[in-house]
Order: structure tokens, then sequence, then C-alpha cells
């Protein structure tokens, strides 16, 4: 904890997302305006004292569509990396727990996954089916869990030698009860620091998805759709493009950030 | 007899060539005996130890336990506890596995026969030194009742004053529950402090078996006298260099 | 004739929760051609005292304070290019693990040579023949074998002795000796204090034996010194620290020795 304190950087950027978080859920409380509703007589008008961040070509208001929208991306963010986790961490302890056939073909199964663009994989899953936001977690949480499946083998594969495991199995635990309360918990610190990452890729994932049109449909609002609004008028009206594009960046910085410095936190320091 | 092995082997092939682990060991331990097991490292000593805990299998031969309640107690104090569990967790695991009632009373039992206070249940394993974090492994091994125990080098991390607390306890212990015990140890002082009888391996092999008595006074395989030359070197009896 | 004289040593540790002193005002001095002993259990400080003794403390150790006097001179003054001059030459050290002691690229030969090299200016092929004469001292068998060996092809018995070798090869006048058994098996262990104590007799060297081992302390040491939570809380001569113990610490200690034997 002292050491995390120690690093600026990383205290601001705990500090922006924990500002994100509460502006999301407070999104109500914080803007008058409905993001949906229009307003035909205030169109495309730049940032003044009623609109603060200004309104699109239908006349809503920016701001309370970026904060709504922040709902719905950081939720995607967090469930996607929820999915990609869960996926991530089973298949991973199966296959390092019981190696073998077991592990081989798992693990290839990781790589043929792994082989896959996921953007045009992505794109293709949701040409078929719906873009609902529900749809876009699970295809983003469903295509990103590889990187965690090989850290939690990886971790597992050591731990699985170490004595208490040994105990564990002597005392008469099942298997189930080794991974489960064992070596899942003992081998969680990657995953943390793999998942802390994963919610800014998904945000991105799931902006990039909105831009091009295929991601979060309006009237719903979200980052990229936002974007997306604003690409037309791009020359006309800056804050279109500009605030939501801020938005992200700094959304996704800040987990980047914070994930490198629980990597930090969490690397084996020197023995004495 | 509590515990027999026949003919047991195990070889492990590496890029280096095959490794006989344990090449033909045959042994007997009989009910309540402290059954010592000596060599230096890589004799097969531990991995006799595993095999006869079912935590490895043999290539050939044939183990006989006459009883399913075994437990162990591992070498290395800073890696046989979970160390995201609590001690609580620790030692009542064995008994939450068996579904037995009663299990906060045994464990504030078992508490009190490994001498640690109460206040160790809600702490994790880092915060004890190795000596307290043996005498956990030891009441976990002991709370479920086993009626065979396998204690692989279980004081060769620790310092001597502790060492000697700790074979005490297991001492202490073993004559109240009268529980059988094979006690790996390279340290032949150790062996002689806690056991009735004596296999000396070597290379995967028994090469000299026997009670205590017999084999620390009169030995008869040369590598048998080679150890204990040399376990009894600096013997301070002698009060310093000669 | 006092070859080493170590004066009010303090050496901190920086841990998670803070600043632990764990070489607490420790002074003693070592005569010329004789063993001196220090022995304690884990955490003692007695590994961090020779440490010191060359400057090899690292973070998140730092020496605190002291004086360590060698020909005159104090070591902990000197800056690295000085020290250079006295680490493995005048002043050499036997660490407890020979695996690690070794580096693993390099053969055997390599090694000692360059530490030849190093510090007497000699050509390469005269450090080859004094290295060699060197391992044959020090026991080793087929010793040009091993010089091409490297230090994954040889026993942990043979790496010791080979570092043995490599800590008297340039005729140091005083050799640091930490748990060099340690990490041996039995029979071998015996092996290496034999060899220990021929050469320490037949060379006249004087040594700071360092051990958690009472009982190898006693057979190797002239003046025994016990530490305990980085201080030295009894000394003496071997015979009159185990004959007649004044410290209880030093008491209990000799006491588990002694029942375990």
């Amino acid at each position: 904890m002292r050491e995390f304190m120690r690093n600026k950087m990383a205290v601001a950027a705990l500090v922006f997302i924990l500002a994100v978080l509460v502006f999301a859920i407070l999104a109500p409380i914080l803007t008058g305006y409905d993001p949906a509703s229009t307003d035909s007589k205030s169109v495309l008008t730049p940032p003044s004292r009623e609109h603060i961040f200004g309104t699109d070509r239908l006349g809503r208001d920016i701001f309370s569509r970026i904060v709504y929208g922040a709902r719905i991306s950081l939720a995607i963010g967090f469930i996607a990396v929820g999915i990609a986790s869960l996926i991530g961490i089973s298949i991973g302890a199966i296959a390092g727990y019981y190696g073998g056939s077991i592990d081989y073909l798992l693990m290839r199964f990781v790589d043929i996954m792994l082989c896959f663009p996921t953007i045009f994989l992505i794109l293709a899953v949701i040409s078929l089916l719906e873009p609902s936001v529900v749809n876009i977690m699970v295809i983003i949480g469903a295509t990103g869990w590889m990187g965690i499946a090989r850290l939690v083998r990886a971790e597992i594969l050591t731990l699985k030698e170490r004595d208490f495991i040994s105990a564990a199995k002597v005392m008469g635990a099942k298997d189930s009860r080794i991974i489960l309360k064992h070596l899942i918990p003992n081998a969680i610190a990657p995953v943390l620091v793999s998942a802390t990452l994963g919610v800014g890729g998904a945000i991105l994932t799931e902006s990039a998805l909105s831009f091009l049109g295929i991601g979060v449909q309006p009237p719903t609002p979200s980052w990229g759709n936002i974007l997306m609004d604003g690409r037309s008028t791009l020359g006309v009206a800056w804050w279109l493009t500009v605030f939501p594009g801020l938005f992200i960046l700094f959304t996704v910085l800040s987990y980047n950030i914070l994930g490198e410095a629980l990597r930090d936190i969490s690397e084996p320091r020197l023995k004495e | 007899m509590m515990v027999k092995c026949e003919d047991l082997k195990k070889y492990f092939s590496s890029t280096a060539g095959t490794v006989k682990a344990l090449d033909g060991v045959s042994l007997e331990i009989g009910k309540g005996e402290v059954f010592g097991l000596v060599g230096e490292s890589g004799c097969g000593k531990t991995t006799l130890g595993k095999i006869i805990l079912g935590i490895i299998r043999p290539d050939s031969g044939r183990i006989m336990l006459e009883t399913k309640k075994v437990q162990v107690v591992f070498q290395d104090p800073y890696n046989s506890l979970d160390p995201k569990m609590k001690v609580l967790d620790i030692l009542s695991e064995g008994l939450l596995i068996r579904r037995s009632d009663n299990i906060d009373q045994r464990v504030e039992e078992i508490l009190d026969l490994v001498k640690l206070p109460k206040a160790a249940l809600c702490k994790y394993p880092h915060q004890f030194s190795g000596g307290e974090r043996q005498r956990i492994a030891i009441g976990r091994a002991v709370l479920t009742g086993p009626e065979f125990m396998v204690c692989d080098e279980p004081v060769s991390s620790l310092d001597i004053t502790i060492q000697l607390q700790i074979l005490n306890l297991l001492k202490e212990i073993q004559k109240r529950l009268g529980i059988t015990c094979l006690f790996i140890s390279h340290d032949l002082k150790v062996i002689k402090f806690i056991c009735d009888k004596v296999a000396v391996m070597f290379r995967g092999k028994i090469v000299e078996t026997g009670s205590v008595g017999d084999i620390y006074s009169s030995a008869r395989h040369p590598y048998t006298m080679a150890l204990l030359k040399a376990a009894f070197y600096d013997n301070i009896k002698n009060n310093g260099k000669e | 004739m006092t070859i080493l004289e170590v004066k009010n040593l303090k050496v901190n540790f920086d841990v998670p929760g803070g600043r632990v002193l764990a070489v607490d005002d420790v002074s003693f001095s070592i005569e010329k051609g004789k063993v001196f002993g220090m022995v304690g259990e884990s955490g003692s400080g007695k590994t961090l005292t020779a440490l010191s003794i060359l400057k090899l403390i690292s973070w998140p150790g730092n020496i605190a304070g002291g004086s360590v006097i060698f020909n005159g001179r104090d070591l902990l003054k000197l800056d690295e290019k000085e020290l250079r001059g006295v680490r493995g030459s005048r002043i050499s050290i036997v660490f407890q693990e020979p695996a690690s002691s070794f580096n693993p690229v390099f053969t055997i030969g390599e090694q000692i040579v360059e530490a030849i090299v190093n510090h007497q200016g000699i050509d390469g092929y005269k450090a080859k023949d004094l290295a060699i004469e060197y391992l044959h001292r020090v026991h080793i068998h087929e010793a040009g074998r091993i010089f091409c060996n490297y230090p994954h092809q040889l026993s942990g018995g043979t790496k010791q002795r080979a570092m043995i070798a490599m800590a008297l090869v340039n005729s140091p006048e005083l050799v640091i000796l930490d748990e060099p058994t340690t990490a041996l098996d039995v029979t071998i262990q015996a092996q290496v204090l034999d060899l220990l104590k021929e050469i320490i007799e037949k060379e006249k060297l004087s040594i700071l034996f360092i051990s958690h081992d009472f009982g190898i302390v006693s057979k190797m040491c002239d003046r025994i010194a016990v530490m305990r939570k980085g201080r030295i809380i009894e000394r003496g001569g071997t015979k009159e620290v185990l004959s007649d113990p004044k410290e209880a610490y030093t008491v209990s200690l000799l006491e588990s020795v002694k029942a375990l034997s």
C-alpha cells in the first residue's frame, strides 16, 4: 500500500478512475438534461453555460451523453473483463493442474484462439448477431481470455509443486477443493494486473465498435458512438469529437497506469 | 505391521539419462514404532516418503498400509502452509473435509498441545517464525487423529535450539497418541534422538537396517560407518579443538 | 600480532516494518595465524558482519558506523578501487552456496585464472599453472579436467574445494569462511572440514570462521564469539567457552547441541 502511494502517477490514475466511476453512478443527479432528449432549437451549439460540453446535431446535451455513456462504456469494460477472467482462470487452472493431454489440448485451443485477429472476429460475430450491449460484453470477453489463461496456468504449474498442496492432498482434499481453495487464491495476483490493463483495452474495443456503427446503437450513448456522430461535423463542431475522445484517452491511460503500478508492486522483491 | 514395502522401484528420466531414485526398496514399520530413514541428498528417502504417502506412484513393487489415517509434516515451514489461509482454516481443513463436529473445540485443544496461543488462529503463516509454523504444521497433522505419520526432515530448516523444542514436541505427541512414525532426515544426530529403528539409504537402496542402539554402536555397512563418523565428527563432548 | 580489528561495527537493514539494527556495535580482533569463530543462529548478524569487513553490503542493508582496521587502514573508508585491491587478494571469502558462487557461463579454470590475473598481473599461462597447482592442493583429483569443467558439471563438494582454491590462490592474509560446509552432504562436510584444517595448519592462515554449528566451530577455532541479535554476547578461547559458558543463551545453545550428540 505504501509503495503504491509513492507512485504519484498511479495515485493520480486511481483518483481519475474513481472520479469517472462516481460520475457514471451519479449521472442523473449531475445533469439536468435527459441524454436522449432532443432540442431542435439548440442544434450544434458550442460549449456554453447551459451546455458545458455543447450539443450535437439533434440538440442533445453532450455532457449528459458523456456521463451516461460512461455507464455503458465502463460497464462493458468491467463485465467483458469479468467474463474473460472467468474463462481464463478456469481454463488456465484446469490445464495447469491436470497437465498431460488435457493441458496440451487446452493450450492448443488457446493457440488457435490467439491466431484470430480479434477485431475481425468480433466484427464477424457482431454482424451475425444484433449489436446489443450484452452481446458486445460477451464477445469482447470471449475473445480476450487467452492471456489470463496462460498466466494462471504458469502460476499453477509452480504452485502445485509446493508442499502445502501436497499437504492438502494427504489431508484428503479433492481436486476441486485444491484448485478452488488453494491454487486459485494464490495465483490471482497476475490476473489482477492483467484484468486492470484489460479494462482499458475493452473500453477501447467498445469505442472502436461503436465508432464503426456496430457497437452500442443510438440513442443509447456510449463514448464511441458520440465520436461517430462527430465525424461528419468535425470541421464545425470540434466539441463532439474532442470531449468523448479525451474521456476515452484519459480513462484508458489511467487503467494502463494503474495496471503497470500493480505489476510493479506484485513483482517479487529481492530476497535477503 | 503398519507399513510394508516390497521391492519398490521408481525411475525418473531426464535429458541426462535415467535416475534410479528407488532401486528395489523393502522395509517394514511396526505399529507404534518411530522408524528413521537416513541418507544424504539424492539417496531417495524423500521419494520413498512420497510414495508411502501416495503422492507419487512407484514404477513397480508393492506397498501395504494398515491404515488410511495418514498424515505428513514437511521440511520447509515456509512452504507447507497455504500463505493465503488463516491458521484457523489451515488447522480445521482436515476436519472440514471429514465433516467432523466440534471443530472449534478440537482446534483449541490442538493449540494447547503444540503450545501456541489462541491469538494465532486469526493470523497468517507469514506472521510466524519457522519454529511456530512447524508447530502449526504438526498441529494440522495431528488434529485428524492419524495412526501413521510421515515426517520429512521436519527440523532441518530450523535453528538448533528450536530443533530441540520441535523434536521434544514430536516425541511427546508420538508417545501420548501412539502414532506410528516414519522420520526422514539426513541428520544422524536427530535420528538418534527420536527414533527406535533406522534404515540407511544410499543411491536408491537400503544398505542397513536395525535398531538405533545396534546401528550407532556397531554398524556393519561401510557407508553407515562413514555417515556415523561424519555426523559425529564435531562431537563437542570432547570439549573443543584437540 | 593483530591482523584485523573490527571496532563498533553497526549495520542497518531496511525492512517493510522500518529499520533494524542487524549488527549492533560489534567489536573483535583476529590474531595472525589464528582461527576466530563466530557462532550464532539465523538472524544473529554473523554473515552481515563478515560481508561488512569487505564492504559487500548493499541495499536494503547499509553500514552505519564503526571501523575495520586491516594493515593499518580502515577498510570502510576506502573507495571501490582500493577495496578491489584488497578483495580476493589480501582478504578473500568463501561463501556457503557452492552453486551460486561460481558464474555458470564460465569454466572453473577461467574464473580462477581471472582472479589470479586481476591481482598478480602474471600472464595467462603462468596463471593457469598456478590455478591447477592450487586445485591439486585442495585434493581435487584430475585437476586438469576440472579446470576445464563448468560449475554445473561438478559436485557440491568439488565446487566448494574449487572455491577454497580460488580463495587461496593469491596468498591472502585473511580468509573469511562463511558457513563453508553447511550446504554440503554430511560425509562431504567432514571431508571439506578436514581439508580446511589441513590447509589452515600448513599455510598458517588467519581465519574468520562463521557458522551456526557450534560443533564445527569448536573443532576448527582457537577463539569463539557467540552472536545473538546483532551483538556479541560472549567470547573467549574455545575450551573456556565450552566448559564454562557464562551467558544463559550460550548455555542453552550448548545444551541443545549436546542433547543432539
